[in-house]
């Protein structure tokens, strides 16, 4: 069993700062588990925790049973990946894999089947008698995760492994190392503040803020059933679309006022979950494919959004409107084909009002 | 303008003539105006006298450098080397061969026709004649080349409160050496601390040696009268005997009152002078002079007599005479910051100078001063009657001039033949070796083998000083030599070229790499631009270099002609077991120096590195010795290295209950303890530079470290060394040849002792450059050691350039 438990763990530096605060967190076995968060959240610090790199002010962590506080990092049966790689500059790729199966007693025998079968799994098997300094970003990367796989330790940590690596790279980077997990099935915990790889990689994510927990849950939950303002605009590309402003009843229909020139009409089913928040305010989160959109154009009891457009982004599949709404500020994402607009055109775009999120404007939590 | 302006211009102008006129006269020494003490209060009465009665010369002092164990010669020699020399200088007797022979001095001849024939008898002594007046190698004439102007006798001192406490009558000193051991056996008793005889230890023990060679019928060195050539002469029948009363004196062993084991009745090392003053030595030979006899010893605690009568029934009194000569550049080639100088004129100063320091009315005023200071007794009762002081004559010991004159009768001069300057160490080393022997029971087991075993020992001696310090070979020997030498030199110039070939192919690209085509005018500008630097490089490094390397192909004279001989000095250098002895030493200070200084700054940039608290602290404290001056560290390191009680070190040894330690005056230690001064001073920022280069390994290699398993150890060995790797060799090479051209330590510290323990090849060529004044051979050396270096960069170097630096 390779379940890690962190229960109310907490990290004070001696300059008073609190760098992670009552992490409460079990991760079953075999899980990939992504932590991510904007930099300085706690993510990391979190993770050399797990690998004893640093040590825990308070609370405890377990690896299986076993409490692993006091363990020496190369005792808690881990394997880590590092952000910079940290392959040991004087050595072969061979050897930087070796090491620590050498230093460990392991037969000479046994470690070249080793280092053979990982370097064949990742494609480096050619790269065995180079040292790290004649390799590429991404070789270097394999060869990091490589040295970690040869140890088969229970958990598997990586810190941020793809950050250093070209956007192309990362992408081709994250298949493998899911497909990796598909294939050895460990448990892994991978560290990141790319909210796609979150949602591309993970089983469950932790998202963090401060030093705490905001929300840990599938992608998908995350994605549609953010926990809080933070969550809501962390994940997803682009951001989710925020107003401030105020639910008010008029003529009988319930209405969402923001305070910078927006009105949008709320229908039924909102109706009955936000009559008891009438005149108090309140965030409205709407995601930016639900603004515009083929269906949210062909729903006809959606309320519209009219603004001016700023900027129009092509990428492709997809293109970003950006808008002047009153004095709001609103992305909308439309598919490339449906595209029949210019730079300077005032125009009404639907709001598919039923994705619309909800937030408590003082706490940042979901209604 | 103001009249009183015109007066005082006058007075300027009149003054700077009339300094115009004054001779300024450099002297070896004047004394000490600050000084209160008796006898340099004299020799001031004497100088201000000679200031009145010659206004028109202006006397200077020279001073010069002073080092450790360094001859009392070395000094003069270095000031005439660096052209610095005093115009009256101070000859002696073992160097005057030397000065002669490198035309030093200005022949006296044509002065001392002033001198009348009783003058001339009274300053110098029948004895010293042939010392003071001879012929130069390869002249037929003889000269005068110096002056004396103090005469002493070697005699016997004895403690006459000593004597008549071991039962011995206080009025009859050993007349024999059969006395002399009986007398010194007595008077020791090691429970108070008393010694019945001293006798030199030391690198220069000889000359206490010598009282007993002649004693005994030999002779040091001795001087062919058809050739004129010198030769040593201190082996044979009366060397076996000085060496068998020196084993009797030294190494008899003997149980004291206690029982406890004791050896010898002598004492050879530590603070004699103060066991002398404190009334616990019994005998020592010491220096009586013309004028003073006894100078401040009391008659009735001291008595004086001539040595004791040898085998032959003969007493070998040491004649000795400080002497003044005129330096033959006087006014020429030392007018350093003098100025321009008349060398006529300065010679004539000189002469007045010397001819009037010692002479009547000189010895008069001296007799005066000593009396007014109450030493009247202890003054010549022939100057005491001469210049009418008979009432003191009765106070004065009778057997203190009969002592004296006794001596300078029988006795003999100290030797003055070629190159006698070293003549002691070479005639130390027999001694101590049979000494040495002795102790280890390895010299015979019964007389007859011993006797023998010395005089081979004397005789292997003296062939070595025959060849080492005179330079006696014969012609088949010389032709040996001048044949290795040839195919040396042919196999140095052929490596020189290799290396130079290797050395051009390190540093030029490899082909293949295009070379960009430049117009002349870029090529004149970079050229121009490089010029100063280039040529400065050239004019201060590398033409005094190539001039200096002729004297390698010469018989170089300071002062004169120097004559060009091949490969002559090759030969010798090649032939020279000292000089292969010397770049023993030198390696074997180099592994010292690499291994104590090398690794430990290393060592101590990794603790640095770890140490979780108070960085900062320790590396301020380790840093700190770096920024102490070089001579106070080596001043600081001798008190600790101090062999008396009150040396740092043995003060801590004794208040532990150790015994103490000899340190820096014992043969096997020595060299390592020069070496730790420098390691001392350079652990610090050596350390700082790897400190360094270990920030520059990221911390996450070291974390990944952990995570393999890996320990402080194999962090070091796999992660840290291999960073450090280009550094350390880089540092290497630096610390190789630093460590080969460091004998400044050595220099002050001990001058290549004990017993030439310390003499490295640096050492020895300074010594032969200006000690023997042998730029010859010290070049040939210097060339000879280079090359070596030379060998071991190219290797550094070829490993170097295959190294490639990044930032990261």
């Amino acid at each position: 069993m390779a379940k890690v438990t962190l229960e109310n763990v907490k990290k004070v530096y001696d300059n008073k700062n609190v760098a992670v605060n009552d992490f409460s967190l079990e991760i079953k076995d075999k899980e990939f588990m992504v932590f991510v968060g904007p930099s300085g959240c706690g993510k990391s610090t979190t993770l050399r925790m797990i690998a004893g790199l640093e040590e825990i002010t308070s609370g405890t962590i377990s690896i299986g049973d076993k409490v692993v506080n006091d363990v020496l990092p190369k005792d808690r049966d881990i394997a880590m990946v590092f952000q910079n790689y940290a392959l040991y500059p004087h050595m072969t790729v061979f050897e930087n894999m070796a090491f620590g199966l050498k230093l460990r007693k392991v037969q000479k025998k046994e470690i070249e089947n080793s280092v053979k079968s990982a370097a064949d799994i990742l494609g480096i098997g050619d790269l065995l008698s180079r040292r790290p300094g004649a390799l590429s970003g991404g070789q270097r990367q394999r060869v990091a995760v490589g040295r970690a796989i040869v140890r088969k330790p229970s958990v598997f940590l990586f810190d941020e492994p793809l950050s250093n690596l070209d956007a192309k790279l990362r992408t081709q980077m994250r298949t493998e190392i899911k497909r990796l997990h598909n294939s050895i099935n460990a448990t892994m915990i991978y560290v990141t503040h790319d909210q796609t790889e979150a949602m591309t990689m993970g089983d469950r994510i932790v998202v963090m803020k401060d030093g705490y927990i905001q929300q840990v849950a599938e992608p998908l939950e995350l994605y549609n059933k953010p926990a809080n303002k933070f969550t809501a605009g962390f994940i997803g590309m682009p951001q989710m679309n925020f107003f401030d402003g105020n639910i008010r009843s008029e003529n009988g229909k319930l209405l969402f006022e923001g305070d910078r020139g927006i009105k949008l009409a709320l229908n039924e089913e909102l109706r009955s979950k936000l009559s008891k928040r009438s005149n108090e305010k309140i965030i409205l989160g709407i995601r930016p494919e639900e603004i515009g959109s083929l269906t949210t154009r062909q729903k006809k009891d959606n309320p519209s959004l009219r603004g001016i457009i700023d900027v129009i982004e092509p990428l492709g599949s997809e293109i970003y409107l950006y808008l002047t709404c009153g004095t709001h500020e609103v992305i909308a994402r439309i598919a490339s084909d449906e595209n029949i607009y210019a730079a300077g055109m005032e125009i009404d775009l639907p709001v598919n009002i039923s994705k619309a999120h909800f937030f408590d404007s003082i706490t940042g939590n979901r209604i | 303008m103001p009249k009183w302006i015109y007066i005082s211009f006058l007075f300027i102008m009149t003054l700077a003539l009339w300094a115009d006129d004054k001779v300024i006269l450099k002297v070896f020494k004047l004394p000490d105006p600050k000084s209160n003490e008796a006898f340099n209060r004299a020799d001031m009465a004497v100088v201000e006298t000679f200031k009145k009665k010659y206004p028109d010369i202006e006397l200077r002092a020279y001073s010069g450098i002073e080092l450790e164990n360094m001859e009392m010669d070395a000094g003069p020699l270095m000031a005439i080397a660096g052209g610095v020399s005093p115009d009256v200088i101070y000859v002696n007797f073992r160097q005057s061969s030397t000065y002669i022979e490198n035309n030093f001095l200005y022949p006296l001849d044509d002065f001392v026709k002033e001198m009348s024939e009783e003058e001339l008898t009274v300053r110098i002594a029948k004895p010293v004649i042939p010392v003071v007046k001879r012929k130069k190698t390869g002249e037929n004439e003889e000269h005068i080349w110096c002056m004396p102007y103090e005469t002493l006798v070697r005699v016997m001192l004895y403690r006459k409160d000593l004597l008549y406490k071991a039962g011995l009558d206080p009025e009859q000193p050993p007349r024999d050496w059969s006395e002399l051991v009986q007398y010194a056996k007595r008077m020791t008793v090691p429970e108070d601390g008393t010694c019945g005889l001293y006798v030199a230890g030391g690198q220069q023990a000889a000359y206490d040696w010598i009282t007993y060679l002649w004693s005994a019928g030999g002779d040091a060195v001795k001087q062919d009268p058809v050739t004129g050539e010198w030769y040593a002469s201190f082996n044979g029948k009366p060397a076996v005997e000085a060496m068998k009363l020196y084993l009797e004196l030294i190494t008899t062993k003997w149980r004291d009152h206690n029982n406890k084991d004791q050896q010898g009745f002598v004492i050879r090392e530590g603070n004699w002078g103060m066991l002398r003053d404190e009334g616990k030595l019994g005998i020592f030979m010491g220096y009586m002079d013309d004028k003073r006899l006894g100078g401040e010893l009391d008659p009735n605690l001291w008595g004086l007599a001539p040595p004791p009568k040898g085998p032959t029934g003969l007493r070998g009194s040491e004649i000795n005479c400080r002497m003044m000569g005129i330096f033959s550049g006087a006014g020429i080639s030392n007018n350093g910051g003098l100025g321009n100088r008349d060398p006529a004129k300065v010679r004539e100063a000189a002469w007045n100078y010397i001819r009037f320091y010692d002479s009547d009315e000189a010895r008069k005023i001296r007799l005066e001063v000593m009396i007014n200071a109450g030493y009247g007794r202890m003054q010549n009762p022939l100057y005491l009657k001469k210049f009418g002081y008979e009432e003191y004559i009765k106070y004065t010991p009778p057997d203190w001039l009969e002592t004296f004159e006794e001596a300078l009768e029988n006795g003999k001069p100290e030797p003055y033949g070629k190159n006698c300057q070293k003549i002691y160490e070479f005639m130390t080393y027999p001694i101590e070796k049979c000494l040495s022997l002795e102790e280890k029971g390895e010299l015979g087991a019964t007389q007859e083998e011993k006797e023998k075993n010395i005089s081979q020992i004397f005789d292997a001696a003296v062939e070595r000083t025959n060849q080492k310090m005179i330079g006696r070979i014969t012609p088949e020997q010389r032709n040996t030599r001048n044949m290795t030498a040839v195919f040396a030199a042919i196999f140095i110039f052929i490596f020189f070229g290799i290396v130079l070939y290797k050395v051009w192919n390190i540093f030029t690209p490899e082909s293949g790499i295009t070379k960009k085509k430049r117009n002349s005018k870029t090529v004149f500008l970079a050229a121009l631009l490089i010029a100063p630097a280039l040529g400065s490089i050239i004019l201060w490094k590398y033409v005094p270099m190539i001039m200096g390397s002729l004297m390698a192909f010469q018989d170089y004279k300071i002062v004169g002609d120097s004559e060009w001989i091949g490969l002559a000095n090759f030969a010798d250098v090649l032939f020279d077991a000292v000089w292969w002895s010397a770049l023993g030493k030198t390696l074997y200070y180099m592994v010292l120096s690499l291994g104590f200084g090398f690794i430990p700054p290393i060592v101590l940039a990794i603790f640095l590195q770890e140490v979780p608290q108070g960085k900062i602290f320790y590396r301020v404290i380790y840093y700190m010795p770096a920024v102490i001056s070089g001579v106070i560290v080596i001043y600081l390191w001798k008190l600790l290295y101090d062999p008396s009680d009150a040396g740092g070190l043995n003060q801590i040894l004794l208040a532990l209950g150790f015994e103490k330690s000899r340190w820096i005056k014992d043969e096997s230690l020595a060299m390592i303890l020069t070496v730790l001064p420098s390691v001392w001073a350079g652990l610090g920022p050596g350390s700082l530079i790897y400190l360094a280069a270990l920030k520059g390994i990221p911390d996450d290699i070291y974390e990944a470290a952990d995570i393999d398993g890996a320990g402080f150890f194999h962090k070091i060995r796999h992660i840290v060394f291999p960073s450090l790797k280009s550094l350390i060799l880089i540092q290497f090479i630096a610390a190789f040849i630093a460590a080969t051209q460091q004998s400044e330590f050595i220099l002050v510290m001990t001058f290549g002792g004990p017993n030439e323990a310390t003499r490295v090849a640096d050492l020895l060529i300074f010594e032969k450059a200006y000690l023997y004044l042998n730029f010859g051979i010290a070049t040939t050396m210097a060339w000879m050691l280079g090359l070596l270096l030379m060998l071991v960069t190219v290797a550094q170097i070829r490993k170097l350039s295959k190294m490639e630096f990044k930032s990261n």
